[in-house]
């Protein structure tokens, strides 16, 4: 949205290119860094690029991508799905609330990462455990941020709806599942950050595959620059999960812009 | 209750011989949001079928509360609320309400919800979309049929609100402060259209309004709310209009209707 004061011509130059102009200072930055530093962990971002992309089209680097594609998107899937309808659930009915609430307070800050061991004596070293482990982070935090969202249904609307004859089902349908769903976007923003840290860790320990498997594994074989195109490649994965969501959040919530 | 029921306006048109069948009843109703400061205590009104009714009195008085109570959103902590001679537990489908926050759904355009509450009494699509859009050219904000909440003026809100109510076509109407927010102009323009619409269709309609005027204009009956303490006896005055064509507003019997209302208001 544009704001409707006038603004010099140059603010609007800035405004347009801010996002290169950050890009380039933080290169600049780190170019400066590693040409001062001139240290084999800390290359110069044009070699970093230059691996990214060889170890992208001809490397394993590529599959490793896909792979941890495959397990985030999984893993934030099943976490909201579950979450989500329990959380709105939760906000309409008492009863399931008094439940599953005490549960979730006292689930919620306990470090899921530390049972990754126990997950894979139970699932294994496959994909299983992994999507279980982020799996179940993200579950926490999208009951979390939903529940408090569906719980702020004003008096008013509900008055409302009820007047025109809405019954549980329909208050359900009518309000408290449209005014949950900016939270539930909100949930998979956030998911999608949680869901690459905990990408590293379930992938750096105890597998041959994925994104996580390929930093630690060039980091402990002295392939820094290779490392660096891991890091590039899993940023850019975060990235593309963000801007995802973001557009969706364009699409679905127009009515509170408005 | 979608379609219009003339043969029922003809029924229900006011006779001094029988009074008319009390559609709602409040029998020794008492309800207070605290215990010991009841809103209404002891209460027993009747509405009629097809009559007009409206609740004035100081802000804070309980003009809402008593029609929530009305609309069976409120149980009496005493007595009971009757709809047709059945004790109300809930909100009926034959009594629209329409709330003085206008209720509105803001994750929905002006069009949606107006057909709210068609869809949920499960009207099928093509009628709902013909009857709304027949509510929005009535109440005059077609032209802003796509937009949402956030976007319109309060006085369109307002409209919506009353669109919203009236497309239910319910055999009563409770209305809290309707044409608050509109201008001027369109609240007379509104106004002659709510007295055409309850006369034609033969509602009864329970109004909520700071305007002396309007409950002159719109309803046959005025209930009048204490300065203060619990209404249990209502002053009630009956309007000399009541069962022929709307007042003028330049009418000396009107004015002096006015004038008589002002007075029990104490103003």
């Amino acid at each position: 949205m544009m704001p409707t004061t006038p603004e010099s011509r140059f603010a609007r130059w800035i405004g347009r290119y801010a996002l290169a102009i950050d890009l380039i200072a933080l290169l600049a930055l780190w170019q400066g860094a590693a040409v001062s530093l001139d240290r084999p962990f800390l290359p110069t971002p044009d070699r970093v690029l230059m691996t990214f992309i060889d170890e992208m089209r001809a490397g394993d680097l590529g599959g490793h991508f896909v792979i941890s594609l495959r397990r985030v998107a999984l893993s934030i899937a099943a976490g909201v799905m579950l979450a989500a309808p329990l959380a709105i659930l939760s906000a309409q009915s008492r009863w399931v609330d008094r439940f599953v609430r005490p549960l979730m307070t006292f689930a919620y800050p306990a470090p899921k990462v530390v049972f990754l061991p126990l997950i894979v004596l139970f699932f294994g070293l496959g994909d299983e455990s992994r999507i279980f482990l982020i799996g179940l982070v993200i579950f926490f935090q999208v009951y979390v941020i939903i529940r408090d969202a569906a719980g702020q249904v004003p008096a008013q609307t509900l008055e409302s709806i009820s007047s025109l004859g809405a019954g549980r089902w329909q208050a359900l349908r009518y309000v408290y599942l449209p005014i949950s769903i900016p939270a539930v976007i909100t949930a998979l923003k956030v998911s999608a950050g949680t869901a690459i840290a905990v990408l590293y860790i379930a992938e750096a320990i105890g597998g041959r595959t994925g994104l996580g498997y390929y930093i630690a594994y060039e980091y402990g074989s002295l392939g820094y620059v290779r490392m660096y195109a891991g890091i590039v490649a899993m940023s850019l994965l975060g990235l593309m999960l963000f801007v995802i969501f973001e557009l969706l959040e364009r699409r679905l919530t127009r009515w509170q812009r408005a | 209750m979608i379609d219009p029921k003339p043969e029922t306006a003809l029924m229900t048109s006011p006779s001094p011989a029988a009074p008319p069948a009390s559609i709602l009843a409040l029998e020794g109703v008492t309800f207070g949001y605290a215990l010991d400061r009841p809103i209404v205590e002891g209460l027993n009104w009747q509405i009629g079928e097809g009559e007009s009714w409206s609740i004035l009195g100081p802000s804070g008085s309980g003009k809402t509360t008593l029609l929530y109570l009305l609309a069976g959103l409120r149980r009496p902590s005493g007595g009971q609320v009757c709809f047709r001679g059945t004790a109300l537990t809930g909100p009926s489908r034959d009594v629209g309400l329409m709330l003085q926050d206008y209720g509105l759904l803001p994750w929905m355009n002006a069009e949606r919800n107006v057909g709210l509450g068609l869809k949920i009494r499960g009207v099928p699509r093509a009628e709902r979309h013909r009857i709304r859009r027949e509510w929005l050219e009535r109440m005059q904000i077609a032209h802003i049929a796509r937009q949402y909440p956030a976007q319109m003026s309060g006085g369109q809100r307002q409209r919506v609100a009353l669109a919203r109510v009236l497309a239910l076509q319910t055999d009563v109407l409770l209305l809290d402060e309707p044409l608050s927010a509109v201008d001027e102009l369109t609240r007379e323009r509104l106004q002659k259209t709510l007295w055409e619409i309850r006369t034609e269709l033969g509602m009864t309609m329970a109004l909520v309004t700071h305007s002396v005027e309007e409950a002159a204009l719109l309803t046959d009956h005025t209930l009048i709310f204490p300065e203060r303490g619990p209404l249990r006896q209502p002053t009630v005055l009956h309007n000399p209009f009541a069962g022929g064509p709307m007042p003028r507003r330049e009418d000396p019997a009107f004015q002096n209707y006015c004038r008589r209302i002002r007075e029990e208001l104490g103003l």
